[in-house]
C-alpha cells in the first residue's frame, strides 16, 4: 500500500476495484464507512453488489473477467475527458505515448460488450476518482490478483493513479490491501524465490556477498538464480524437479487450487516435512509432523498490510513438546552442520532483519512495546516511519520515474460453455480465516458458520435448475466436484456462483482451475467454469454431509491422537 | 417504556461481529450460544434485526407457561421453563425469536448431528433427533449482564448499533421536530435571519 | 487475570489486543487501541482466541513430534531428536543426490511472525542452498 490504514478515512475519493473489505478487513472497511461520513466519494467496481457498494456514489457491476478492458477504458476517460495531470506526467513518469499507443483504442462505448458497464457511468467514475481533492485511493484485493490477466491489471491502476497524479501526496496512491496478518511480512522476510529480506534480489551479487558475510557462508553456496513458486510446486513434483518440500505454517490442501491434483502429487514426494500447529489436511499426508508453538505461546513481530510493523507478545505456555519454528530451523541446520542459532525472537530481529534491511534499522522492540509500531521505510532509530510512500513523485525504479504499461484485454482461460456455463469465483468469509483450521476451532466462530459454508447464486440460475434457498447442491467442474448450500442471493451476478475457500467439505478448491500467469505465478481463482444442480434428496444429503465431516474429523483426530502414544525405547534416545 | 436495539444501516457492513458478541455473551452465562440478533441483506440494506421489547408485547401475552416475562429492562425468557411450543415465534412481527437447542452430538453414543429434515424448512418446524429447543430473544444482556450493556451494542466496530431508550427517543424525537418546525418555514416560504445552514 | 498484549492472527489490519489469561488458558480478547482499530475489533479479532487452548472442535493440535517411517505406514510419535535427525539426513541425502534445488520450503504469512520467516529463509538458503522457497502471497 503507497498509502497507510488510517489514511484512508482521509482521502477524497475511495475507489474499491476487486476488493470487498466488509468479509476480508472488517477494520479496513471501518475507515471507508468513516470516510463517506467525511464527506468522501466512494466507488465500487465488483460484478456482486458488495457492502460497501450500497454506499457508494457510483456502483460500476462489471462482468467477471473484463478488469484490463474496463481499467483501460477508466484510464481512456481521464486522458480524453483531459484530466491527465501533466506535470505530474512529464516529471515523474516514463512512456507515455507508448502506454496511450495501447490506451487510445479502449473506450467505455466499445468496451460495453466485455465489460457490461454502462459508458456514462464509467465515464463518470473516472472523472470522480481524477478530479478528487485532495487525494484519491485506488484499492484492490483478490478480484485483481486472482486473474488471468492480474500483473497486466496491476501496471493499469498504477498507471491510472500516475496520469491522473493521484499518487505521489498523502493519503493517495494505489492499496493491494494484503491479505493474511503477516503476508506482508512473509515478503518483507524474504520468504519469496527472489527476494531476500527487504527486497534485496537474489541475483545481485553485491547483495549476495552481503548476506554470505552475515551468514557465515562462502558466497557460492547462495543460490544466484531466482528459486520456484509455491504454485508450481504439483508441475515441479511431476517433472521430478522438487523431491522434498518442507511445509511451514500452511495448508495447501485446502488453499491452492486444483487439490485432487495436488493430492496426488504431494503422495509422490521422497520427503514431505510438515510444520504446524494443528493437524490439517496437509499435516496428515505429511512424512514428518513437526508441532511448533501457537500464536498466543510465542512473542514476534508482524507487518501489516500497510507496512507497519507490530510486536505480539507471549501470554500462555507451550502446549506439550511444542518448539518455537525459529527454535526448529536452528536445530536441523545444525545438525546439517551449519551453526544458525539465537537466544531470542528480539536477537532474530536485529541481527537478521534491522541490520540487513537498511529500511527497517529504525523498528526496534522497544519502538514496537505496547501499542506502539514502526512503519517501513524506517532506516533510522529517530525516524518517524512512512505512512505514505512516493511523495513527491519520486518511485523506486533506477530513474526514479514511474513506468506506464499497458496491456491487451484478453478471455479468461477457461470461458463457460454448454457443459459448464457457469463461472465459478472464490471469495472469502468474514467468520473463518484461510484454510480455516485456527478459526474452525473458534467455539463462536464455528457456530456462526460451519460445514459445507455457502454457494451464492442468483435467483435466475437457482430458479432454472430447480434449487431452493438453503438445499444442500453439488457442484462440479472438470477438475471434480463438491457439495455445497445454496444461498440465493440478489446481490450476485447471474451467470457466476461464489463460494468461499474456507471449508473442507464444501471445498471449492476442488473445483477450481490450476492456471498460473507467466510473471507472479498467482491461480486464476477468480474464474472456472463450473456447473451446479440440486442434491434430489435433502433430507439423505444433510445426513451424508453430517456423516462426511465426523468422518473427516474422526480421520484427522485418530491420525493426531497417535502422538499421545509415548515412543518406543527402540525410538528413545 | 420500551428500550431497544436500532440500527443505521448505511454503517453496518455486515460482518457479524454483533453476533458474535452476542453469542460469546450468551454462552458464557451458560444460555444458548445462538445469536439474539438476524443479519439480514437485501439489495439495498444490510441490518442486524432484532427485539424491539414491544410495549404490546405479543410473545409475553401467549406464552402459556409464562416463561416469558417483562422485568424492569427488557422482555425476557427463563430457557429452563420454556417448554419450545414456539408460539412467541410465530407471532412476533420482526422475526426476532426463534427455537435453538443444544445438540447432544458427541454424547451418549451418537457421534454425529442427525439432522431429519432439509435445512430449507423453517427453522419453526425444524428438529433434530435429541435436541430440546427453547425460544432465544435479545434480553438487552440485562440477564447477565445488567451493568456492561448490550453486547454487541459495544462490539460494533462500526458503531451502527444504538441503544435507543428513553432519553435517545426524547433527544431524537425534538431533533425530529425542530426540523420539522425549520421544514414548515421554507414550505410557508418565510425566512428569518435566525436561521442557521 | 493477566492480560498479554497480542497482534490479531487473522487478516492484514493489524489491530492491536489485550488476550485475557486464567490459568494458563486464554478465556477471552478485549481491543486496544492501536494503529489501524483504534480499540475496535471484528468477531474474529474477539472471539477468534480459543483455538489455543486445542478445543478439538475442528482438528487437535499437535504436541509431540511425529514420524512415517515408510511410505503408505502410519504416523507415529518419535522424540525430537529422533524426527530432526531423520528429517535432517534425509534432506542432505536429497540435496546431494539432485542438487538443493530439488528441496522446496515454504514461509508462513500466518501466526508465526517475521522472526521465523527470518529463520527459514537463512536456513533455506544458506543452509540448503536454494532460493526455493515462497509463501501462500498468492492464494
Amino acid at each position: 500500500m503507497s498509502c497507510g490504514v488510517p489514511g484512508m478515512e482521509d482521502a477524497g475519493c475511495l475507489f474499491l476495484f476487486g476488493y470487498n473489505p466488509s468479509a476480508s478487513h472488517p477494520i479496513v472497511s471501518r475507515r471507508i464507512v468513516k470516510a463517506k461520513e467525511k464527506g468522501a466519494k466512494i466507488i465500487v467496481a465488483d460484478p456482486r453488489v458488495i457492502e460497501t457498494a450500497r454506499i457508494a456514489d457510483i456502483y460500476l457491476p462489471l462482468k467477471n473477467g473484463s478488469n484490463i478492458a474496463f481499467l483501460n477504458a477508466f484510464a481512456n476517460v481521464i486522458v480524453t475527458e483531459g484530466l491527465v495531470d501533466e506535470e505530474f506526467v512529464k516529471e515523474h513518469t516514463l512512456g507515455f505515448d507508448e502506454w496511450w499507443d495501447t490506451i487510445k483504442e479502449y473506450t467505455p462505448e466499445n468496451t460495453q460488450e466485455i465489460t457490461g458497464v454502462d459508458p456514462q457511468l464509467l465515464r463518470e467514475a473516472a472523472r470522480m476518482y481524477a478530479t478528487a481533492e485532495p487525494s484519491s485511493i485506488l484499492c484492490w484485493g483478490m478480484g485483481v490478483c486472482q486473474h488471468l490477466q492480474n500483473v497486466e491489471a496491476v501496471h493499469a491502476c498504477a498507471a491510472i493513479a500516475c496520469v491522473s497524479g493521484q499518487i505521489g501526496k498523502p493519503n493517495s496512491g494505489v492499496a493491494p490491501v494484503r491479505g493474511q496478518n503477516n503476508v506482508q511480512g512473509a515478503c518483507d522476510m524474504g520468504a519469496l524465490p527472489n527476494y531476500f529480506p527487504g527486497y534485496q534480489k537474489v541475483t545481485d551479487p553485491d547483495i549476495r556477498q552481503k548476506f554470505a558475510d552475515h551468514w557465515n557462508v562462502p558466497v557460492e553456496a547462495l543460490s544466484d538464480h531466482v528459486g520456484y513458486k509455491v504454485s508450481d510446486l504439483p508441475k515441479l513434483i511431476e517433472e521430478g524437479k522438487i523431491r522434498a518440500f518442507y511445509n511451514f505454517g500452511e495448508d495447501p490442501v485446502q488453499t491452492e487450487p486444483d487439490v485432487p491434483h495436488l493430492t496426488k502429487m504431494l503422495e509422490k514426494l521422497d520427503l514431505f516435512v510438515c510444520q504446524d500447529i494443528f493437524m490439517t489436511q496437509t499435516a496428515a499426508m505429511a512424512d514428518v509432523v513437526l508441532p511448533a508453538t501457537s500464536w498466543g505461546e510465542h512473542e514476534g513481530v508482524f507487518t501489516a498490510c500497510d507496512r507497519t510493523f507490530q510486536y505480539f507478545s507471549q501470554a500462555v505456555p507451550p502446549k506439550g513438546e511444542c518448539k518455537h519454528d525459529w527454535q526448529i530451523f536452528s536445530e536441523l541446520a545444525e545438525r546439517m552442520g551449519y551453526d544458525m542459532h539465537w537466544e531470542n525472537a528480539q536477537q532474530i530481529w536485529d541481527e537478521e532483519c534491522r541490520a540487513l534491511w537498511p529500511a527497517a534499522y529504525g523498528a526496534t522492540y522497544e519502538k514496537m512495546a505496547g501499542t506502539g509500531h514502526a512503519q517501513w521505510p524506517i532506516p533510522t532509530l529517530d525516524h518517524p516511519g512512512t505512512p505514505d510512500l512516493f511523495l513527491g513523485g519520486k518511485f523506486t525504479t533506477p530513474e526514479g520515474k514511474a513506468h506506464l504499461v499497458a496491456h491487451d484485454y484478453r478471455d479468461p482461460t477457461e470461458m463457460p460453455d454448454e457443459e459448464f456455463p457457469l463461472i465459478l469465483c472464490t471469495v472469502r468469509e468474514v467468520g473463518h480465516y484461510s484454510c480455516r483450521s485456527m478459526t474452525g476451532n473458534c467455539k463462536v466462530l464455528a457456530l456462526l458458520a460451519d460445514e459445507p459454508g455457502e454457494l451464492r447464486i442468483h435467483p435466475d440460475d437457482a430458479k432454472e435448475r430447480g434449487i431452493r434457498d438453503g438445499e444442500l447442491v453439488r457442484a462440479w467442474s472438470r477438475r471434480g466436484e463438491t457439495m455445497s448450500r445454496a444461498v440465493i442471493d440478489e446481490r450476485v451476478n447471474a451467470g457466476t456462483v461464489y463460494m468461499t475457500y474456507q471449508w473442507w467439505i464444501g471445498k471449492c478448491n476442488n473445483l477450481t482451475l490450476h492456471h498460473v500467469d507467466d510473471r507472479s505465478r498467482t491461480p486464476e481463482d477468480k474464474f472456472s467454469a463450473c456447473q451446479v444442480e440440486a442434491l434430489p434428496d435433502q433430507k439423505w444429503a444433510e445426513r451424508h454431509l453430517q456423516e462426511l465431516y465426523s468422518q473427516l474429523k474422526e480421520d484427522l483426530a485418530e491420525t493426531a491422537a497417535a502422538q499421545h502414544v509415548e515412543p518406543t525405547c527402540e525410538g528413545a534416545e | 417504556m420500551n428500550t431497544f436495539i436500532a440500527i443505521e444501516p448505511d454503517r453496518c457492513i455486515g460482518c457479524g461481529t454483533c453476533q458474535a458478541a452476542c453469542s460469546e455473551g450468551h454462552r458464557k452465562a451458560g444460555l444458548q450460544a445462538e445469536p439474539r440478533l438476524a443479519l439480514t441483506f437485501t439489495p439495498q440494506v444490510t441490518a442486524a434485526v432484532t427485539c424491539h421489547q414491544c410495549e404490546g408485547a405479543p410473545c409475553l401475552a401467549v406464552c402459556p407457561v409464562d416463561a416469558i416475562t417483562r422485568t424492569d429492562v427488557a422482555i425476557v425468557v427463563d430457557e429452563q421453563t420454556c417448554i419450545g411450543c414456539k408460539l412467541c415465534a410465530v407471532v412476533c412481527p420482526f422475526g426476532a425469536i426463534h427455537p435453538s437447542g443444544t445438540s447432544t452430538a458427541g454424547v451418549a453414543g451418537l457421534s454425529f448431528p442427525t439432522p431429519t429434515q432439509p435445512r430449507g424448512v423453517s427453522p419453526l418446524l425444524a428438529w433434530s433427533i435429541g435436541v430440546y429447543t427453547c425460544a432465544v430473544k435479545c434480553d438487552l444482556c440485562s440477564t447477565y449482564d445488567p451493568e456492561g450493556g448490550p453486547h454487541c451494542v459495544r462490539a460494533c466496530p462500526t458503531n451502527a448499533l444504538y441503544v435507543r431508550d428513553v432519553t435517545a427517543l426524547t433527544g431524537i424525537r425534538k431533533e425530529k421536530m425542530r426540523a420539522a418546525a425549520a421544514a414548515n418555514q421554507i414550505m410557508m416560504n418565510r425566512s428569518t435571519n435566525l436561521r442557521r445552514p | 487475570m493477566e492480560k498479554h498484549m497480542a497482534v490479531c492472527p487473522y487478516c492484514g489490519a493489524g489491530c492491536k489486543l489485550n488476550l485475557l489469561v486464567e490459568n494458563d488458558q486464554i478465556v477471552g480478547s478485549e481491543g486496544l487501541d492501536g494503529l489501524t482499530n483504534q480499540g475496535e475489533l471484528c468477531l474474529k479479532g474477539m472471539c477468534g482466541y480459543d483455538f489455543v487452548n486445542d478445543t478439538k472442535i475442528l482438528t487437535p493440535r499437535l504436541y509431540h513430534p511425529m514420524l512415517r517411517r515408510e511410505k503408505g505406514g502410519k504416523l507415529e510419535r518419535v522424540t525430537w531428536d529422533e524426527a530432526l535427525d531423520f528429517t535432517a539426513s534425509k534432506l542432505m541425502e536429497i540435496k546431494e543426490k539432485y542438487g538443493p534445488d530439488a528441496i522446496m520450503t515454504t514461509g508462513s504469512s500466518r501466526g508465526t511472525g517475521n522472526e521465523s520467516n527470518l529463520a527459514m529463509q537463512r536456513f533455506t538458503r544458506a543452509c540448503l542452498g536454494t532460493n526455493n522457497i515462497d509463501n501462500c502471497a498468492r492464494t
